[in-house]
């Protein structure tokens, strides 16, 4: 046996001797590796699901190529990155007499090659696929809207495309902005596919240009209304087979859709084909934003950040718990590390003994990890299943498939956690092992590494009458004199609250920046308990009046609330609003129109002399005078109801992406205004109401400014101009203001009637105002509150992703800095079992032994969270200035909140471990803990 | 007067076939001032024996009566309380807090019972103990015999009723030993301290009033040296 083969030998039987702490350090090991694999696997297999549930929408592709002509065909199909390439061809447009809609006359026809089928997720509900170029499915919507087509039918279809002719010699121009379509008198323009077809009229014709192709299909199918089917089109989709050896004319074009093997070829590639042929091409951002790949730059910013953001944590949590597990054990190992020392061991087989028992211990820990990781990733992803089946009901509007969850397992990534494991372990080896490989025999043996020869002044200062003196005595000269134990679980509680801290700040401006990107609503309400909710415009007066009526009376209803919307109606005069917010309409315009001097003064000047619309709601005097109370206000103004007064919210958000200027381009800019008015309170506020008589002036006392905890309970408002709340008397100065005198012919205003109804109940009073609205041709609607108030669509299902993995992530990293501080209690409990047990002998009582935690708990949990918030001011600080840097002047709020319940649970988390690591105090006899040397 | 009586003392370790009987019907009772010495071979229930006059472990069944008090029929906390009053234990390895330097040490069982710290006495005692220069001092930072000097300082600070030595020299070279041995019989002549020593020293023994003989957990001979005037 050689000298290193005895190192290992004695280390071996170290570590056998001591389970507990073998048993220790393997559960830290394998945990770490664990959540590695949580972070890389779980990572890959979350995103391969998000994508697999946005590709439900409009299909799995990444790109899709528009009008390829015979001559850019061959560029096309020598893509080297293409996985599938799938044609679609346009046949036009034919007559579909079993048509029963008589908007949708037509059915719209493409030949699909068949990889095209399962790239833009056509499914078929009845019937089956088309085999060859005779057979055809169409439209589920069809049989909805009560065609009699069925399947076996077999029809001509004699295809044309569309255009239309102006035929009005009065009409100078027909516009249809929605389809970017204008046609003069004389003048015959083509439309898009989904131009809605128009009854006979006098203005304009519409044409059929027959293309001279005809064919005869039978309807093999109905499939599930595509992602491109436009419901005001005049066609329903139809869709056959493009057979392989079908071949492109040279008049025709067609489009290709494509994936690649890496979906970071996308970019890449579409700007290759946009340089080198005349087609144009469409991302799938819903499904390439997951991997970062999508066509906006910020979101695919904030996905490769996340996923960096998050790494980073995990891996520095990780760190710190293997670094702490080794530590713990540095008196313990000294020992026998100078029992060897003693017997000619040199410093570095002392190292190289630390070395092996860190590589045996993770020989064995990484596959375990590797596991674990996979079992917690698939029982994570069940439980989170319910959250994510919201997410397919979104994109999938109605409709549901289940999508399994599989775990995404690749072999880089694999690699890439035993990669990070191994140098984690190692370099948390490494410190105590130079440490240990210093330190003499002697000193091992004796125990006093640590010590030195420093002397300790007496703390009978700290004695107290009360008696509890001899306990902070004892917790203070433990927390000080035992620092190697004490240091573990200060570092562990500073890392818990760093990194919590740290995390969710990173997590909530994220979200933050995610919103205020991606919303749609300028504002949601926030109020609870309401389920439905009257919508009405001032035409349907009467009507609106009457039902409020009938929803109060009805036993159902629990509780009501009216709000009036004069958003669309009521104007700011620009030499009203703030520097602060000419400030940052100046940096927006700058972020467009970087070096034209003269343009930029132009454009703030016609800021400052423009009109700007207001958003303004009205509300009821109790809910007026709440906010008024909330924010601040003058009671005086606020609390009169024959004043007409309104509340201003002192916030506006401007980005380029609500201020665009015409012939510029900005990468995103995004700037917070803290207070956007130039009033005082108790100022009169001049505003324009707009009616058919012209605009006429209003002017409403400022009764005080909300902020936005103010305005929390009713409004979550973002947006880019001002927002406002008037009382009673100010909202009908205003309807006033916008009536005419022999009709009215300004919508002054949207109401909203928002009511809850009893579990189980309302059945018939929900039955009878849909029965109302059936009546009425629009102006007059009964949805549910959700309708109204969700964030819908692709980007509010971002926001959803992106905050379950980021509070997911969160949580991870907290049970990861949870354990770290589990093994330092656990570690600090075990090796001072005899000290306690000394104690004990010395006739410490329970009592005595448990204030004597506590106080120690109290210190220690003290140091950290104040070393915490000192790191984490450093961070947030940090992370704050990239993302202002990245995305604007914005605020990111810090979740005081959240830091406050770190903090308890801190102190809270502290004392149960505390209770159940010195479980053993009083349960054992006090002889046996004194004789048990060894942890 | 009797200060210290133990009735039918039996302590069983394990159950079946690895059960051990460490004590069996021990009874024997010591005179207030009285030092006494038990001695005999290792394994014999010498320590045992100890921990339950000490309070820190518990008879299989007997009774210990301390000054009138039967101390095993004390609840946990009343047994602690009574531990730090009564009892004062000087082990063969010192038992130290390692926190706690040399004065914090010795003062801890009087500080323990909420009392006033008489600095005058622990002075005197660090004084007598030969410990001045070293009362700042973490155990960890002493030497073998200055650590049970720390400790017999410990069990004298609070003046108990009992002191119990577990193999106080057990672990010293000669002289020094010799030179605690000297500390604790002058405590017991000066402070009229009751004293019972467990050795497997013959030579340390004989320097008691009186000697338990134990062997296999019995006492097999009570032998007394001299009487206490």
């Amino acid at each position: 046996m050689n000298n290193k083969k005895i190192i290992f030998h004695v280390t071996r039987q170290y570590m056998k001797r001591n389970k507990g702490r073998t048993a220790v350090t393997f559960t830290g090991i394998a945990l770490m590796v664990m959540l590695m694999t949580c972070v890389f696997v779980g990572k890959d297999t979350v995103l391969r699901y998000l994508e697999k549930v946005a590709s439900l929408h409009a299909g799995s592709w990444h790109l899709t190529v528009y009008d390829i002509h015979a001559e850019d065909l061959s560029v096309i199909k020598e893509i080297d990155e293409a996985d599938k390439i799938g044609f679609i061809c346009r046949q036009g447009f034919t007559d579909f007499p079993a048509s029963a809609n008589k908007d949708r006359p037509y059915l719209e026809v493409k030949a699909y090659a068949p990889v095209a089928f399962d790239l833009v997720n056509i499914h078929v509900i009845q019937g089956r696929l088309p085999e060859n170029e005779q057979e055809i499915i169409i439209s589920e919507t069809a049989l909805t809207d009560g065609s009699s087509v069925r399947i076996g039918d077999v029809m001509q279809a004699k295809f044309f495309d569309r255009s239309i002719t102006g035929i009005n010699a009065e009409l100078s121009e027909s516009v249809f902005p929605y389809f970017g379509v204008s046609v003069k008198y004389g003048e015959t323009v083509d439309v898009p596919l989904n131009f809605p077809y128009y009854p006979e009229n006098g203005d304009f014709r519409q044409n059929k240009e027959y293309r001279g192709t005809s064919r005869t299909y039978t309807v093999v199918g109905f499939m599930e209304s595509p992602s491109f089917e436009s419901e005001g089109s005049a066609g329903y989709p139809a869709i056959t087979i493009l057979p392989d050896n079908a071949v492109l004319t040279g008049g025709e074009t067609w489009n290709a859709v494509m994936t690649f093997r890496s979906t970071d070829a996308t970019i890449p590639v579409k700007g290759r084909i946009e340089a080198a042929t005349s087609c144009s091409t469409e991302t799938n951002n819903m499904v390439l934003t997951f991997s970062a790949n999508g066509s906006d730059s910020v979101i695919s910013g904030i996905t490769v950040f996340i996923e960096v953001f998050f790494v980073v944590l995990i891996i520095a949590a990780s760190l710190i718990l293997i670094y702490n597990v080794f530590q713990m054990s540095f008196r313990e190992r000294t020992k026998y590390l100078g029992l060897l020392s003693s017997v000619g061991a040199t410093g570095r087989q002392k190292r190289f003994s630390v070395y092996y028992e860190a590589a045996v211990l993770l020989a064995a820990a990484l596959p375990t990890g590797i596991l674990l990781g996979m079992g917690v990733i698939k029982v994570g992803l069940l439980l989170l299943k319910p959250h994510l089946n919201k997410l397919i009901e979104i994109f999938q509007a109605g409709r549901f498939d289940d999508i399994p969850v599989t775990l995404s397992v690749n072999v880089n990534n694999l690699l890439l956690v035993a990669a990070f494991s191994i140098f984690t372990v190692m370099l948390s080896a490494l410190i105590p092992a130079v440490k240990m490989g210093k330190i003499g025999p002697v000193e091992s043996i004796r125990g006093n590494v640590s010590g030195g020869h420093k002397r300790y002044r007496s703390k009978f200062r700290l004695l107290g009458k009360s008696g509890s003196g001899v306990c902070r005595l004892l917790a203070v000269n433990s927390t000080r004199r035992l620092p190697h134990l004490t240091r573990g679980i200060v570092r562990s509680i500073a890392v818990f609250g760093m990194l919590t801290a740290v995390t969710l700040y990173g997590a909530q401006s994220v979200i933050r920046v995610v919103n205020t990107k991606l919303r749609t609503n300028n504002y949601l309400f926030n109020l609870t308990g309401y389920d439905y909710v009257l919508i009405s415009d001032s035409y349907h007066d009467d009507l609106y009046q009457s039902t409020v009526e009938r929803i109060a009376k009805d036993s159902a209803v629990t509780q009501t609330k009216e709000i009036v919307d004069y958003s669309f109606g009521v104007d700011l005069n620009g030499s009203l609003l703030s520097d602060e917010y000419m400030r940052a309409y100046e940096e927006i315009v700058r972020a467009y129109v970087p070096s034209d001097e003269a343009y930029v003064q132009e454009l703030l000047q016609n800021e400052r002399d423009y009109s700007h619309w207001v958003m303004m709601f009205g509300m009821e005097d109790e809910d007026f005078k709440k906010l008024a109370a909330a924010g601040d206000a003058d009671k005086s103004i606020a609390n009169d109801p024959s004043r007409p007064a309104v509340l201003l919210y002192r916030k506006v958000e401007l980005s380029t992406d609500n201020i665009l200027i015409s012939g510029y381009h900005a990468d995103y800019h995004f700037a917070e205004v803290q207070n956007a008015f130039r009033c005082a309170v108790g100022e009169e506020l001049p505003l324009i109401v707009e009616s058919s008589e012209g605009n006429k002036n209003v002017s409403l006392t400022v009764a005080g400014f909300l902020d936005e905890a103010d305005l929390a309970p009713y409004f979550s408002v973002h947006s880019e101009r001002p927002f406002a709340i008037v009382n009673r008397s100010a909202a009908a100065l205003i309807e006033q203001a916008a009536k005419t005198v022999e009709e009215q012919t300004v919508n002054n205003g949207y109401k909203y009637y928002l009511f809850g109804l009893k579990d189980g109940e309302g059945a018939s009073l929900l039955k009878e105002l849909s029965r109302k609205e059936e009546q009425v041709n629009g102006g007059y609607h009964i949805v549910s509150y959700d309708a109204i108030n969700g964030e819908k669509g692709f980007y509010g299902a971002i926001v959803s992703i992106i905050r379950i993995l980021a509070y997911c992530f969160t949580a991870l990293i907290s049970t990861v800095c949870l354990l770290n501080l589990w093994h330092s209690v656990k570690g600090r409990a075990v090796e001072r079992r005899r000290e306690i047990a000394m104690l004990r002998s010395m006739g410490m009582t329970s009592r005595q032994l448990r204030r004597m935690l506590a106080m120690e708990n109290m210190r220690m949990v003290g140091t950290g969270l104040l070393i915490a918030a000192a790191l984490s001011s450093v961070f947030m600080l940090l992370l704050n200035r990239v993302m202002i840097a990245w995305i604007g002047r914005i605020t990111l709020p810090v979740p005081y909140g959240l830091i406050a319940g770190i903090v308890i649970a801190a102190c809270v988390i502290m004392a149960l471990m505390t209770l159940v690591c010195y479980r053993y105090s009083g349960k054992e006899s006090i002889v046996e803990d004194i004789r048990n040397e060894t942890v | 007067m009797e200060l210290l009586r133990c009735e039918h003392l039996t302590k069983i370790y394990g159950a079946g076939e690895t059960q051990v009987t460490a004590l069996s019907d021990v009874s024997f009772s010591v005179e207030k001032g009285e030092f006494v010495s038990v001695i005999g071979p290792s394994g014999s229930g010498k320590s045992t024996l100890l921990h339950i006059l000490g309070g820190v472990d518990k008879p299989t069944s007997g009774k210990v009566f301390i000054d009138g008090t039967d101390m095993h029929a004390l609840k946990e906390d009343g047994l602690a309380v009574f531990r730090r009053r009564q009892i004062g234990l000087v082990y063969q390895f010192y038992n130290l807090m390692p926190v706690l330097n040399v004065e914090e040490n010795i003062a801890l069982p009087h500080l323990l019972d909420g009392r006033e710290l008489d600095r005058e006495r622990l002075d005197a005692i660090i004084e007598h103990l030969g410990l001045t220069d070293r009362r700042y001092n973490l155990p960890s930072q002493l030497s073998g015999g200055q650590q049970q000097r720390v400790s017999i300082g410990r069990a004298l600070y609070s003046h108990p009723a009992v002191l119990l030595c577990d193999e106080p020299t057990g672990n010293l070279d000669r002289k020094t030993g010799e030179e605690i041995v000297g500390l604790l019989k002058e405590s017991n002549r000066s402070q009229k301290q009751t004293l019972i020593l467990i050795t497997h020293d013959e030579a340390l023994a004989m320097q008691a009033d009186r000697i338990l003989y134990l062997e296999d957990g019995k006492i097999v001979k009570n032998e007394v040296l001299r009487h206490q005037v």
